[in-house]
């Protein structure tokens, strides 16, 4: 029996999307994370996981598996001289985890120790949102995980306009949302449009150091994770 | 079969891949042209329904043929059905801009509708929702132009697509076009707004490329218009400019960035002004002079009431019939041969021998597709390709973007979408 060519092309349809997913990944943006230095696992909403070591800041991507699909179906052919063999679909690899339309950018997560209070803070990237009416950008995050061990939350960064709060924040219990307004409008700020040469920082100091969520410019977005100082 | 096989001899797969792009040509600039999505919202008599719910049950041939979307299929016209959500939405071929540019693109809307409307049956029926015109721009400056139409052109587009109720204008860059999202319209509205739209894109292009003053183009207005999180690009609210554009209609007015007042009208004139200048000449008299009516008054606006005149399907038969053509299975003495990759942009056909024992791919860019499938059917490529069947496979993969931007002949395919322009990280964050 000959495969007919819609079979062929169904098939070959068929293993690409086993293989490579489908959809449109490019409508939401890419989980990304900071990895600390310590090389350790950071969990990735959907599932991915990686390791890196070097501790670069680094974009999780979706890992295309190393041979092609059409060659798998080639080598079949050849082997069953002409009856298309369906264990392209086995051979091939899982599909790679689809991004979630809702899911957000991942946390950095804090190592184990045996003082809690000597433990990084979950802190989630800043959020910022421009609401054009007001020329005014709100940055959020959430900072996780601080329980009564005394941590503290500084923002800065604008250089133009009014932003509030300036003073150091005390952060405590199992969840803190923190928030900064930052009022820009033209005059005094500079007609930019996004102000992206400006960097807003939210600095969180806990026990044992701090660590630094950055947020270039004032247009609405999500900013890279956190970092340990 | 005598077929010299070995590398380096004619007749290997490489002589044979450069004989097969040597035939097809280079690809060629296609011209300035312009492609039209309709979102539909469809009803039954329950309320809305999600059309995601429904495409997978219609039957409408292979699935996946676009790996960046899990919905869609290409229809014989050449029109790629897919979802928007929860909408049905039907893309187009893009027309060039030329002579019979405005009956194409009308008629190929109204056949598309017939389209959907006769794939729904007698139970669900649909109403617009939205338009989205993709003007052709392969620039890498396209970020900046989209960017300067949102400040310059956006108001002008707003009044010739919105109605009263409308929000506001996507302004977007995508892969090869810049895209510009509106209310549903069509007939002859929708040629208005598609001219004012592609004269205004290019002269955008034109003016970040440096090839235009800004004198050239209209008044560049205070707006900062808000980053959208779909997509890359902005969206520019009906109130962006201060007044609530669709309220106050060709009266409302607007702050230029040097602090001038100007009028509504006064900016949908210019506006016309500068994209007339950047149409080409031999677009017809009629759907410039539709413009023209649009703008000075003498044909009122959607948001004034107007109504647009609508065109006949049928006069759509052959727009768009390459993209058609390219997914129908094609047999030949030697082999057989069908599309496993149909995008705007690129299509990848799997070529099989007759004793299936050797696959290879024929990758075909846009700009080749009509040539490639005029060689195919009339014969003239049966030789070569029975000669790269007949040749052992060398393990050439196509399986890289660079691959894709000339004609080619393959032993494998690896990810399709390696071979497809990615979209752009989007500049705004979900709400």
């Amino acid at each position: 029996m000959t495969a007919s060519i819609v079979d062929i092309v169904e098939e070959v349809v068929a293993a690409d999307v086993a293989a490579y997913g489908v959809g449109w990944p490019e409508k939401v943006p890419p989980p990304e994370t900071v990895i600390p230095g310590d090389g350790r696992h950071v969990e990735i909403p959907g599932g991915a996981r990686r390791v890196d070591p070097a501790g670069r800041r680094a974009a999780v991507t979706r890992r295309a598996p190393l041979v092609p699909v059409a060659a798998l179906l080639v080598v079949a052919l050849l082997v069953v001289g002409g009856i298309l063999v369906y264990a392209t679909h086995s051979a091939a690899p899982a599909p790679p985890p689809a991004a979630s339309a809702g899911s957000s950018a991942p946390t950095a997560t804090a190592s184990p120790s045996a003082d809690p209070c000597a433990q990084a803070p979950s802190v989630a990237p800043i959020s910022a949102t421009f609401v054009q009416q007001t020329f005014s950008t709100t940055y959020v995050t959430t900072v996780s995980g601080v329980g009564t061990c005394g941590v503290t939350l500084q923002w800065g960064g604008p250089n133009c306009g009014t932003w509030s709060p300036q003073a150091a924040q005390p952060a405590s219990g199992s969840s803190t949302r923190a928030t900064m307004v930052w009022q820009h409008p033209h005059p005094p700020c500079d007609p930019t449009t996004d102000h992206s040469n400006v960097t807003v920082t939210l600095r969180i100091a806990y026990r044992a150091g701090s660590l630094l969520c950055s947020y270039q410019g004032a247009a609405t977005g999500v900013g890279p994770a956190c970092v340990k100082q | 079969m005598g077929w010299p096989t070995r590398t380096g001899r004619a007749g290997s797969p490489a002589d044979l891949d450069r004989a097969f792009a040597a035939l097809l040509g280079t690809p060629c600039d296609q011209g300035a042209r312009v492609g039209i999505e309709h979102e539909y919202r469809v009803l039954s008599r329950g309320g809305v329904v999600d059309f995601r719910e429904v495409i997978p049950g219609l039957d409408l041939g292979v699935p996946h043929l676009d790996p960046r979307d899990a919905f869609g299929f290409r229809r014989p016209s050449g029109t790629w059905l897919t979802c928007d959500e929860a909408e049905a939405e039907a893309a187009m071929p893009a027309v060039r801009l030329g002579r019979g540019f405005g009956d194409a693109l009308a008629s190929s809307a109204a056949a598309a509708r017939a389209d959907l409307e006769a794939i729904l049956g007698p139970d669900l029926r649909i109403e617009g929702f939205s338009t989205h015109i993709n003007v052709s721009a392969a620039s890498d400056r396209r970020h900046d132009a989209a960017h300067l139409f949102a400040r310059t052109f956006a108001p002008a587009l707003m009044l010739l697509m919105d109605r009263a109720s409308s929000p506001g204008l996507l302004v977007r860059s995508r892969p090869g076009r810049i895209e510009l999202g509106g209310e549903f319209v069509e007939g002859d509205t929708l040629v208005v707004a598609a001219l004012l739209a592609a004269g205004g894109a290019r002269a955008c292009l034109a003016r970040v490329e440096g090839r235009r003053e800004a004198r050239d183009l209209p008044p560049e207005l205070a707006v900062e218009p808000a980053p959208e999180w779909r997509r890359y690009g902005w969206y520019v609210d009906r109130r962006a400019f201060g007044p609530d554009l669709y309220r106050d209609g060709r009266r409302a007015l607007l702050t230029s960035r040097r602090g001038e007042r100007l009028t509504a009208q006064s900016q949908l004139s210019a506006a016309w002004r500068s994209a007339r200048r950047e149409l080409p000449g031999d677009l017809d008299r009629g759907d410039l002079e539709r413009v023209d009516a649009s703008v000075s008054g003498e044909r009122r606006l959607p948001l004034e009431g107007g109504t647009p005149a609508l065109v006949s399907a049928a006069a759509a038969a052959s727009t768009g019939a390459t993209y058609g053509s390219a997914i129908r299975p094609r047999s030949r003495g030697a082999f057989d041969l069908g599309a496993v990759l149909a995008t705007w942009e690129l299509s990848v056909f799997v070529v099989a021998d007759r004793a299936r024992s050797r696959l290879a791919f024929a990758c075909v860019p846009d700009a080749c597709l009509d040539r490639f499938l005029a060689l195919v059917d009339g014969g003239r490529l049966d030789a070569l390709i029975a000669r790269y069947l007949a040749a052992a496979p060398v393990g050439r993969v196509l399986d890289d973007r660079a691959h894709a931007q000339r004609p080619g002949l393959w032993d494998e395919l690896g990810a399709r979408r390696s071979l497809l322009q990615p979209e752009i990280r989007p500049l705004g964050a979900r709400p």
